[in-house]
């Protein structure tokens, strides 16, 4: 999943007050939170709450696509929809923006939300955590199926660091201390009886890799 | 009827009517009733495990004596409100209804044979004393009754569902002995449960995530489905299903919306008459509402299944159209019947709305409050205070 | 690159010769000007016990003078050697290479290679933590460059650089079996010693030599002889991974209540003195214990006189 956090409300007004007729535009692809059409409506109100408050002028419709990182979707989608309007608000991922632009370049299409991370999702309260950084060279095979540098804070490839204490990362986020990545990695490893995969002296990682923009293609 | 102090529990006794028969003690399905033994007569009297009580009513409707009161089965209440629902539509016949069973307009037209009929809803149809249904038919209120309580599996408040069988068939056979029609009491077994639309559902899990009793499943290829028999009716998953492809009848997102739109009229008369207008949504069981005095409070009431169907669409639409403050009554956690799922979900919904409209601060302006159904004077004081602090508010 | 080990040293050289060796702790700060830093340098190499002394790299990442530099410095400045301590959390393996073949164009003959504390728990917390190796992959990268004369990528260097390298261990971790993995791939990976953090119960540091034994490795055991009662009872209750052993702290507050500064002070140095030299000579009875790095900044009064201790005592 990939996992978004709302925008401050100030900012996105600040793009559309600009505009007249805005379409606020849903994902239904990773769909937690919410990103549907229900996500849109909601937003709708509130902006238009917003605008009221604000004194600005503003008329918002909301609507959805599957998905929004395929041009061929997004084009059948909203081609019909776009009658009137002057702006696109995205609710989709940082992906989805650049794809409405790329396929409608004659209007300008803002972020409702900014892309955090790619994540999992707990059942209490629905929080999720990042999981995966799309390295390019994954090594789930040997850490015990947990990923050091999703989880580490210092993606670490020999940890844990001198910084693991009762099983806790030294740094915290939030207020909140999570699990030293290498702590979990050994306690696996034990577990499955695999400690000289933990032992093991990993070589430097190719980080270029992760230099973008990536393509799959050739790959 | 009042307590006399504030926050009194809902159920009491009243000690110079006990005669210490028992029968309570022994009818009690949760237990929550003792004798208390004793050398002084004083001493010895019946006594409520608060804790245990979950204000059914059966004691109520079995005490020969008329002892006990319980908060929301006051008889003269109901009858008032029968009466009302019955001259306001001018019709005969009448529907008793479960809160939880919230028979379907479709499943009442089925039995009935036609619409319009009017629907009081009690608390649970089992505990409502035999006394009622009587007094409903030879007071002239109604010539025929409708009675839709909830199928065993999916009663609430445990064994009323059975109960209200059992009374409503021995009701009909006693009729037949005085020769009255068995016919003027049908009894329909009724369920409100969950449905998906799968032409709408896009497969993304957040029903079968949040369900608090595994009855939604999404399974590939993608459409979520809700087994019949787990379902309990709670509206969770409408409030989290992102193309509003679940309903639950009378609480689905069309019907919520167009309850709303009626709302704001109220909402503007109450604006013009200088009042500010609020918004109060209810768990069904948290809190039964007396109809406002006159039309001019301004006080406008939303039912919900259960807090957790709570959508926060609604509580910023409410605010757009016009209301100046929404208040949540959602149960104390422990007291939610819906596995404590309902009042937890309940403040997470809220607690997005929040932050969302603190950016633009209102958030004063929508609260939450849990209150004990058992002690009902909690959700008055809830909501007094709330419409005080809207009142103050310039 | 476990096994290939030469001494370039004056501290490796004397651990190969069989001598117990102490070290320091130099911290220079956010300023150009190192004079203190200098100044402590020659309080220690006064002693005419401390071999050597290392010099952090933006501890605890808040950012200072640059290690190289400093280590540079002293070591021109007051003859004391130092150990060059490298972190991994400020630069990718570019700089590292630059920072190694700079340290040994400049005759520093220790480095302690080191991970690094999070740029987020430092004074800039917003700054890109680095990472692109940790610890244990700088060993190795420092013994490519030494012993076969390529970088990470295996480009020749012309004149390789002739320095020892050691890495960081905790006697306090728990669980301790995880720790002792962790020096494993330390010295498959090359280092030639161990300087431990801050030790204050001996069984703890005995029970850890015994673990850590079969590395066949030289370990040098941290000690922090604290000044005062607040010290002993900072690192109680705030670093993680250390214990003070209750008597220690019941006794140091005791001797903290004596209302006469100088008598206090005398006092407090001779219990030092005495329950270090105790404990340094427990230490020295393990074979792979080659030395003691003493952490204390700013306490030359009892470095002298703790060693001289031990020595008699022996």
């Amino acid at each position: 999943m990939i996992v978004v956090k709302p925008k401050p409300i100030d900012e996105i007004l600040g793009f559309l007050s600009k505009h007249k007729n805005v379409l606020v535009v849903g994902c239904d692809g990773c769909t937690t939170p919410p990103r549907g059409l229900r996500e849109a409506q909601t937003q709708v109100n509130l902006l238009k709450l917003a605008a009221k408050l604000k004194g600005i002028s503003l008329n918002l419709k909301a609507s959805t696509i599957a998905k929004t990182c395929d041009k061929h979707i997004v084009y059948s989608t909203l081609a019909s929809q776009l009658e009137g309007i002057d702006a696109i608000l995205s609710l989709a991922c940082g992906i989805g923006v650049q794809v409405l632009n790329e396929v409608f370049p004659q209007l300008p299409t803002y972020p409702g939300n900014d892309t955090i991370f790619n994540g999992m999702q707990e059942k209490e309260g629905g929080i999720f955590e990042e999981r995966c950084k799309a390295c390019g060279s994954c090594i789930l095979g040997e850490t015990g199926g947990i990923c050091p540098i999703a989880r580490c804070s210092k993606s670490l490839l020999n940890g844990p660091c001198g910084g693991c204490f009762e099983g806790k990362c030294e740094v915290t986020f939030n207020g909140e201390k999570h699990d030293c990545a290498w702590y979990l990695i050994y306690q696996r490893l034990k577990e499955l009886g695999r400690l000289e995969d933990f032992k093991k002296l990993r070589p430097l990682k190719d980080w270029s890799l992760l230099v973008g923009p990536r393509s799959s293609m050739g790959v | 009827m009042a307590g006399s102090e504030p926050l009194s529990f809902g159920l009491t006794i009243d000690e110079e009517l006990c005669s210490r028969c028992s029968l309570c003690v022994y009818t009690c399905p949760f237990e929550a009733l003792t004798l208390l033994k004793g050398e002084l007569p004083e001493e010895r009297k019946v006594e409520v495990d608060r804790e245990k009580c979950k204000l059914c009513g059966l004691c109520y409707t079995i005490c020969p004596l008329d002892a006990i009161t319980v908060q929301y089965y006051s008889m003269e209440d109901l009858l008032e409100m029968a009466r009302q629902l019955c001259l306001k539509t001018g019709e005969r016949s009448l529907v008793v209804a479960c809160k939880g069973s919230n028979p379907t307009d479709r499943s009442i037209e089925e039995k009935v044979g036609r619409r319009g009929i009017p629907v009081l809803r009690v608390p649970c149809a089992g505990r409502v004393p035999m006394d009622f249904y009587f007094r409903l038919l030879s007071e002239g209120v109604a010539d025929r009754l409708h009675v839709f309580p909830c199928e065993e599996e999916f009663c609430r408040l445990k064994e009323g569902g059975k109960i209200s069988f059992l009374k409503l068939d021995y009701l009909r056979s006693l009729l037949a002995e005085l020769k009255v029609d068995g016919g003027i009491i049908s009894l329909t077994k009724s369920v409100n449960k969950a449905k998906v639309n799968e032409a709408k559902c896009i497969g993304c899990g957040n029903c079968e995530h949040y369900c608090p009793y595994e009855a939604a499943m999404v399974r590939s290829p993608g459409i979520a489905t809700i087994d019949e028999e787990k379902c309990m009716g709670c509206g969770i998953c409408l409030a989290v299903c992102p193309n509003f492809a679940i309903s639950l009848e009378g609480y689905e997102q069309e019907t919520m919306a167009e309850n709303l739109a009626k709302l704001a009229e109220a909402a503007k008369r109450a604006v013009r008459g200088g009042v500010k207008p609020v918004l109060v949504f209810y768990c069904q069981w948290a809190y039964t509402p007396k109809p406002p005095e006159g039309d001019g409070s301004g006080i406008c009431f939303m039912e919900l299944p259960c807090a957790g169907r709570l959508d926060p669409l609604h509580v910023i639409q409410a605010l757009n159209l016009g209301f100046e403050g929404v208040l949540v009554l959602a149960c104390k956690e422990d007291m939610c019947n819906f596995e404590e799922a309902g009042a937890k979900r309940a403040e997470i919904n809220l607690s997005s709305v929040k932050r969302a409209l603190s950016q633009l601060g209102l958030d004063g302006k929508v609260e939450i409050s849990f209150v004990h159904p058992k002690y009902p004077r909690e959700a008055e004081e809830a909501l007094s205070s709330f419409l005080n602090k809207i009142k103050g508010e310039r | 690159m476990k096994g290939k080990f030469t001494p370039f040293s004056e501290l490796m050289k004397k651990i190969a010769a069989g001598e117990f060796v102490y070290t320091g702790e130099l911290e220079p700060h956010k300023t150009t000007d190192i004079s203190e830093t200098i100044e402590w340098a020659r309080t220690l190499k006064a002693t005419g016990k401390v071999t050597a002394a290392n010099v952090t790299d933006n501890p605890s990442s808040t950012a200072c003078i640059s290690s190289l530099v400093a280590a540079y410095i002293i070591q021109r400045e007051t003859g004391l050697e130092t150990i060059y301590q490298l972190r991994t959390a400020d630069r990718n393996r570019l700089a590292l290479v630059s920072d190694v073949l700079g340290a040994g164009a400049l005759g520093l003959k220790n480095i302690l290679a080191l991970t690094g504390d999070h740029t987020m728990l430092g004074d800039n917390p917003q700054s890109k933590p680095v990472f692109d190796l940790d610890g244990t992959q700088l060993i190795a990268m420092i013994k490519q460059m030494v012993y076969e004369g390529k970088d990470p990528a295996g480009n020749e260097i012309a004149n390789p650089p002739k320095i020892n390298v050691g890495a960081a261990a905790q006697p306090g971790a728990d669980p301790l079996e995880m720790e002792i993995l962790k020096m494993e791939r330390k010295v498959e990976a090359g280092a030639e010693f161990f300087q431990t953090q801050v030790v204050f119960d001996v069984e703890v540091a005995l029970k850890f030599l015994d673990e850590a034994s079969h590395l066949n490795v030289p370990i040098l055991i941290g000690i922090f002889p604290p000044k005062n009662y607040g010290q002993a009872e900072y690192f109680s209750k705030y670093v993680p991974g250390v214990t003070v052993p209750d008597q220690f702290l019941a006794d140091l507050k005791k001797l903290s209540e004596i209302s006469d500064k100088a008598e206090r002070k005398r006092k407090i140095n001779e219990y030092n003195v005495e329950y270090f030299s105790n404990f340094i000579r427990e230490i020295k009875k393990k074979p792979v214990c080659k030395g003691c790095h003493i952490m204390a900044v700013g306490y030359p009064e009892v470095i002298g006189p703790i060693v001289e201790r031990v020595e008699k005592g022996a």
